[in-house]
């Protein structure tokens, strides 16, 4: 028994000192990588290209319908409650605080998050990685670090589409319920913004980015042997990047929030 | 001269299976090593771990006059980019086609290098071993033989000081397989140092000049050909011949390794 939970205790610290090694020279190298060598952007243009562009498609669509059930929802509680002037506060607080970098960041895990850790689990079983190293080529700048840039920025920018989208589909929405003009309408969105909700939006996409990927990648390189690590590992990937993005968005909003 | 690679009392451990026990080896610079032992025996991992791609849980490796443990990480990229791995599997890098896999190694080390430069040096390597396929394929629309030759070349292409192979003829055709000896015997010739694992026969008697018999992860024997086969216990021997045979059907060429009615150094 003791025996047992010496064993796990080992297990765990090994496992950790592991994860702050991985972070702290995966660090290291995005700090470095400006001045690296010009292979490794075309990894990033690749990562940016799959995560950023091909993932427009199904932001467009999930804020455009969370625009326009943020809208409908308002329009129908906040009059019979005399607040129907709070509506396009409520776009902002659901959209651009909370809900566009989250669902944007649940797009990107359930999307990159996957495909990345089973990309490098599958590159570790068939040996590519030990091929990089033998070829004198760092995995962690060529591989981990394009990825992990790719990735941080193509969240900040699908962010912004997210808001752009959704705003635009609770407008479009409007038009059915109770028409208002264009500028009547950006003119009251903009009104309820301030520069903290756009501040924390855009922080919370990077921090959010970063995450996914950092944790995509750790798990990726966390495959060993066997072919059957890899699902295992894109599920541990996406289950905890999306739990890390969560309570680093709870964090961010009370240190933003909460004074 | 200073051995390109020396393992001391080196053990690797998997999951607690020992695959390697307190080896101790120096290998001869500018000559062929050959490594043979049963299957399982721990020839890849002796290989890995001397190119320093598996780390020992104990001892020490020194790879081209370096000690791998204590090596910045500058001076091991350095080190890599002298020493070339071809991989028992080929490992080749899936996301990309042919060229690029013998692309990339160039131009990730020598970004200043000219487009025309890089393809030259690939076009040489690949009409050397005799590829004819088309190098805009990926690794996966290319049969085992293709594989191999790809990355055989992706080792050979920046022209390193030393060459780790690891069972470089398995899949590929007998013209192919040749094209490898000759391109070794050539490297050879140019003072490049060779490592090869083999269970080709043909390979084997016609490239070593130095040989390495594991058995069960441990050293059973180690020297010039000649040495080992003179003085090899029956166990030694028992092991040249029959991991061989096993693979072999020239038992002419395993007459030749141990030593019988041919020269064990031919073209000497």
């Amino acid at each position: 028994m003791i025996e047992r939970i010496g064993e796990w205790v080992q297990t765990r610290l090994h496992d950790m000192m592991y994860g702050f090694g991985f972070f702290f020279l995966v660090l290291r190298e995005t700090l470095t990588f400006v001045r690296n060598r010009q292979v490794g952007r075309r990894v990033m243009s690749l990562q940016i290209l799959f995560t950023g562009i091909e993932a427009v498609g199904v932001i467009a669509v999930m804020s455009l319908a969370l625009g326009a059930v943020i809208i409908i929802q308002g329009l129908s509680l906040l009059p019979q409650l005399g607040q129907s002037s709070l509506i396009y506060m409520l776009l902002i607080i659901v959209i651009t605080r909370e809900l566009g970098p989250l669902l944007t960041a649940f797009v990107v895990a359930a999307r990159s998050g996957t495909a990345i850790a089973t990309e490098l689990g599958n590159m570790v079983i068939n040996h590519e990685v030990e091929a990089y190293l033998a070829a004198g080529i760092n995995p962690l700048s060529y591989l981990v670090v394009p990825r992990i840039i790719g990735v941080t920025v193509s969240t900040f920018v699908l962010n912004l589409y997210f808001n752009i989208f959704g705003l635009l589909g609770s407008f479009l929405v409007t038009q059915f319920s109770r028409p208002v003009s264009f500028s009547e309408y950006f003119n009251g969105v903009l009104a309820a913004l301030s520069f903290t909700d756009v501040g924390t939006s855009l922080v919370k996409s990077l921090v959010f980015g970063a995450i996914i990927s950092v944790v995509a990648t750790y798990y990726g390189f966390k495959v060993e042997r066997a072919p059957t690590e890899v699902p295992q590992m894109a599920i541990h990937a996406v289950g905890r990047g999306v739990v890390l993005c969560i309570v680093a968005d709870a964090v961010i909003t009370i240190l933003y929030y909460v004074r | 001269m200073a051995s390109p690679v020396q393992l001391t009392d080196v053990s690797v451990v998997y999951e607690k299976f020992p695959v390697l026990d307190s080896i101790s080896l120096w290998l001869p610079p500018g000559r062929t090593t050959v490594v043979i032992g049963p299957s399982g025996c721990g020839k890849s991992t002796l290989l890995k771990t001397a190119a320093g791609l598996v780390v020992p849980n104990s001892g020490k490796v020194e790879l081209l006059g370096s000690d791998l443990a204590r090596i910045s990480e500058r001076d091991l990229r350095e080190l890599r980019t002298r020493s070339g791995f071809v991989f028992q599997d080929g490992a080749l890098w899936q996301n990309m086609n042919a060229w690029q896999n013998l692309a990339l190694p160039l131009e990730y080390h020598n970004p200043e290098m000219a487009g025309k430069e890089v393809a030259q040096r690939i076009r040489s390597v690949l009409a050397d071993l005799g590829y004819t396929s088309d190098t805009q394929l990926r690794p996966a629309q290319l049969s085992a033989g293709e594989q191999k030759i790809i990355s055989f070349a992706r080792a050979l292409v920046a022209d390193p000081e030393i060459i780790f192979v690891d069972e470089p003829t398995t899949s590929v055709d007998g013209e192919t397989s040749e094209r490898m000896i000759r391109k070794l015997k050539s490297m050879k010739e140019r003072g490049k140092t060779v490592i090869v694992v083999t269970h080709d026969p043909e390979m084997a008697s016609q490239l070593a000049e130095y040989i390495v018999v594991l058995k069960k992860g441990k050293l059973l024997a180690a020297g010039p050909v000649v040495d080992v086969i003179r003085s090899a216990d029956s166990e030694t021997r028992s092991i040249l011949s029959d991991v061989l045979a096993e693979a072999a059907t020239y038992d002419t060429d395993i007459l030749s390794l141990l030593g019988g009615e041919s020269d064990p150094f031919p073209g000497e």
